[in-house]
Order: C-alpha cells, then structure tokens, then sequence
C-alpha cells in the first residue's frame, strides 16, 4: 500500500475490530463486572464471598444476592432513603455523604466492613474506614456483634446528617425480627416502662430522673453525656432482672 | 497533506466515540442511557487498552481482573499491542483522544507563542524528562499489583477530562489535569513525553517494531522539517532508522507529510541486509 496514511489507519481499525469481533463471537468480550464476588481462597472461610472484593458498583441486591444482607438493612444503616433501596450502588455513598465531620468518609470500604460484620466473614478494612452509629446499632440490635466489638466501632463511628436510619429502622423491624425486650439506642422509655423498668431504678442506676415516655435512649445518652454502651448493660440487665 | 487529513480523521472519531460512552456512562446510572452498538453503557475503564496491561499480574496470579477493569480491556490491550509490533505506538499518535486534546490545546499555544512554542523546556532536559514515564509506569504496574485497585485514575488527566463531572474525580487528577493543560500551551504533548504509562510501554515496541519509520541519508537534504514536525521532540534528521522509544507512529516527519523530498523519511518494512548496515 503506497499509502501509509491509509496502511496505519487500517491496521488499527482491523486490530480493534478484530478484537472485538473474535471477543464477542466466543463470549469473551465483557464491558462489566459479573457482580459476583470473588471466593475466599484458603482457610476457614474458603469457598465464601469474599466481602473484601465487593466494588462501589454493586446495588444493595446484588449485594444480598452475593452475602444476604437485606438492602432495607443496608439502606438504614447507611441512612439512605428511598423507595427501592435494593436498587443503590454502594458507590452512591460517597456522593450522598461526602465528606463529614472530622474529614471521615462513608464510601463503599463501609460498605463492606458492614457486610463482612453482618455476615460473620472476616475481612481488613482500610484504616480510615468507619461505620454510621446506625449501623452499630442494627449490627448489635441484630446480634451479628458483641458489646465489646460494638464498644470498639462506636469511637469512631460517626453520626449522618439527617440520617433516615431510625424511621427506616422501624420499617426494617417488620421483616427481620428483633430479639425480644433488645435493648437498643431507639427503645424508648415507654418501651422501658412495658418491659418493668421503674423510675426508681433508673434513679438509683444513673442519679437522673427518665426521660417521656416518647424519648429514646440514645437522645438521653446525648444529653446526659454518659456513654450509650454504660446504659445499654446496665438497662439490660434491669429489663432482664425484671422479666 | 493527506497523512494529516486520515490522521486527523481517526482522532476525532475516536475522541467523539471516548467522550458519547463517558457519558452514556453516566446517563446509565440514572436509567437513562443511549444504546451505543457494541459498546452499550461500557465504562470508560472498559475501553481502555491500559486495563489490560495493569491487571496482568491479577489475571495470572488469581485469575481475576483489577477492580473496574473487565474483559473488554484485555481484548483491546492485546489487539492495541499487535498493531503496536507491526507498525509501533500508533494508538498514541492516531486514537488517544488524550494525546488528541493536548494537540487541540498545543495548537492554541502555537498560535499565542509563535516561534517561542516548543521552546520552554531546554533540548537536554526535555531528554532527562523523557525517562519520568518508566518510573509512572513501573510505579503504576507494582502498586495496582499490591492493592487490587486502579491506583493511577486518582492520578490519570485523562479520566479526570472525561469525568469531570461525576464526582468520580480525585483533586490530584484535576491538579494532574491543569499541569497538562498549561504545559500543552508551551511545549506539544507534555503527558506523552514525560508522564504516561501507558506511552511509557507501547514506545517499547519501538525497538523492534516490523514496520519503522526509515530515513534514507543519500536523499535527505538536512532541511531538519522532519525534526520541526516531530510532537515528540525526535531529532529524525541525524538517524537512519528511528527506534527512538518516544516514537507515537503519527508519521508527521513522513515524506507523505512535513519532509519535502518523496521517498526520504518513510514507514517501511527494512530489508534485513539494511537493518544490519544501519
């Protein structure tokens, strides 16, 4: 071919069309991930999802499908709203929360720790990733964590703006069952009172009168300032005693 | 001219073809895409070649693919390498809607600097620079190797030019970004010469390409156009045959194009008698 020009130009064109076409004729050609986790390879877990590898791309379904973590779940955790929380990316995080207080981020590392929690699959996060306190608490409502583990997530745990997670919570709690009389940061007082929790105990435990019967827990752990993990022990064991 | 005008051609198809799937791309997460035929809401990572040569050490050692990189990138890796063999890094001269946006932005410069364009960055220098882009690419290969992930999008101009209104973008990529566009104002390519990986690799093929460019010194009449046309800052006029690894195949000092002797400086298959004798 005298013409070089046209010689270069046509070696590309073929070279990519060739690809493609060879590619697509045996099924190779693929512009997207499967959304199938890979397994893990050695030890105890082998053979599970691996929760280290799921990508900001996978919706919360393809995530319940890989791990069955409801989306609902995820959703509250992560406070987003929505009617089809199973339709969310986990990528969707970063771009719905930004960056909050304290430069900390929730993005799709988040994501996975909370998968990995949930499904009991270990899994090394990355050091700056934390969790939303919503998510503690579904984790520990939910018993996927102990108090200990919970205790070591909530100093770093970060609080959502607007987080939708204590209405959607409530939604949640129709499907998945709640263990009975579970202390948690949402029980109010009036579930307290229910569960033979007296104004005279709460005086004697903590020195401070209760709060309406409408008040949850975690709004009096905030203002009274005394740690939600102090409370929730010592309010368990008043409902337990009680039963 | 007609080099120019073919070359010229492909940039911009491919530059269109970059920039309707980096948005179709995003038009796809709100549910609202445009079928594109073949390609359908791909990725930009899912059409570039570079993929393909970042998750070789995943695909051998455990048979997966780097986070965002798909199948798709290891076709066209290979089939980009191929035509690298025979007639060397064309994909940069002639595809690369990134080399293709620093010479719309170098044209501005020309135009703004006249004479002085070209000229900022001293001759000795500029060949020091030129080895910046091995250590990116042995920086990228090792850490993408180490992490699973595409460490060097955080850094990449040209996704931080095709995305930068996802969100997507980290700032080191819009710093990236800027430096490329003032640079591209004072001297051609600025990214290819000193910074790509990707560059960085493909101008290996240099070396042993089937098809060279050939310069013929009993014909050439040392006007140095060769050398003037080059983006790549190749001094053609005092070689016979051009290995330089810088090379992008864009056939610029050609004698279809800047050299006004027919037949000097050509892209040719070299007789093995001749390849010996130079």
């Amino acid at each position: 071919m005298r013409n070089k020009a046209a010689l270069v130009a046509a070696v590309l064109v073929l070279s990519l069309a060739a690809g493609y076409g060879v590619s697509k004729a045996t099924g190779y050609w693929k512009t997207k991930g499967s959304k199938n986790p890979i397994k893990i390879q050695k030890g105890e877990f082998a053979g599970e999802n691996d929760p280290g590898d799921i990508r900001g791309s996978y919706s919360f379904d393809d995530i319940d499908a890989a791990f069955g973590v409801p989306p609902q779940m995820m959703a509250a955790a992560f406070g987003l709203k929505g009617d089809n929380p199973g339709a969310l990316q986990a990528k969707s995080l970063e771009t719905t929360w930004g960056e909050l207080e304290g430069g900390v981020e929730i993005g799709t590392d988040a994501v996975r720790l909370f998968t990995a929690l949930w499904t009991g699959i270990p899994y090394d996060m990355e050091e700056t990733t934390v969790l939303p306190e919503a998510a503690v608490e579904i984790l520990e409502t939910y018993n996927k964590i102990d108090a200990q583990k919970a205790v070591q997530l909530r100093i770093s745990a970060v609080k959502l703006p607007n987080a939708a997670a204590g209405e959607e919570l409530t939604d949640v709690t129709e499907d998945h069952e709640v263990p009975d009389r579970m202390v948690r940061g949402l029980t109010t007082f009036g579930d307290l009172q229910d569960w033979g929790v007296t104004e005279e105990m709460w005086l004697e435990e903590f020195g401070k009168p209760m709060g309406s019967k409408a008040d949850d827990m975690k709004d009096w752990a905030d203002e009274t300032e005394i740690p939600m993990s102090e409370i929730k022990s010592a309010v368990q064991e008043m409902v337990d005693s009680g039963a | 001219m007609k080099t120019e005008r073919w070359r010229r051609s492909i940039q911009i198809v491919f530059f269109v073809l970059i920039a309707l799937i980096a948005v179709n791309h995003t038009l796809s997460e709100s549910g609202a895409s445009i079928p594109i035929p073949f390609l359908a809401d791909a990725s930009l990572h899912a059409v570039c070649p570079f993929g393909g040569v970042v998750t070789i050490h995943k695909l051998v050692t455990e048979g997966g693919f780097v986070q965002k990189i798909h199948e798709s990138s290891l076709v066209l890796g290979i089939a980009v390498l191929v035509t690298a063999f025979l007639v060397g890094p064309a994909f940069c001269g002639w595809i690369c809607p990134f080399g293709t946006f620093q010479e719309f932005v170098s044209k501005l410069g020309r135009k703004l600097l006249g004479k002085r364009f070209g000229k900022l960055i001293p001759k000795k220098l500029d060949r020091v620079l030129k080895y910046l882009r091995y250590a990116v690419l042995i920086w990228v290969v090792v850490m993408t190797a180490i992490s699973g992930k595409l460490i060097f999008s955080d850094y990449d101009p040209y996704y931080a030019l095709f995305q930068f209104w996802t969100g997507e973008v980290a700032i080191t990529g819009f710093v990236a970004l800027g430096i490329v566009l003032i640079m591209s104002l004072f001297v051609e390519r600025p990214f290819c010469r000193y910074a790509c990986p990707y560059g960085a690799f493909l101008g290996l093929t240099n070396l042993f390409r089937f098809m060279p460019i050939r310069r013929k010194a009993s014909t050439c009449i040392s006007c140095t156009k060769c050398d003037k046309a080059c983006p790549m800052g190749i001094e053609v006029s005092n070689k016979t045959i051009i290995r330089d690894p810088s090379c992008i195949s864009c056939l610029l000092c050609t004698s279809d194009a800047a050299c006004p002797v027919s037949g000097t400086v050509e892209l040719k298959v070299i007789p093995y008698k001749e390849l010996k004798d130079a």
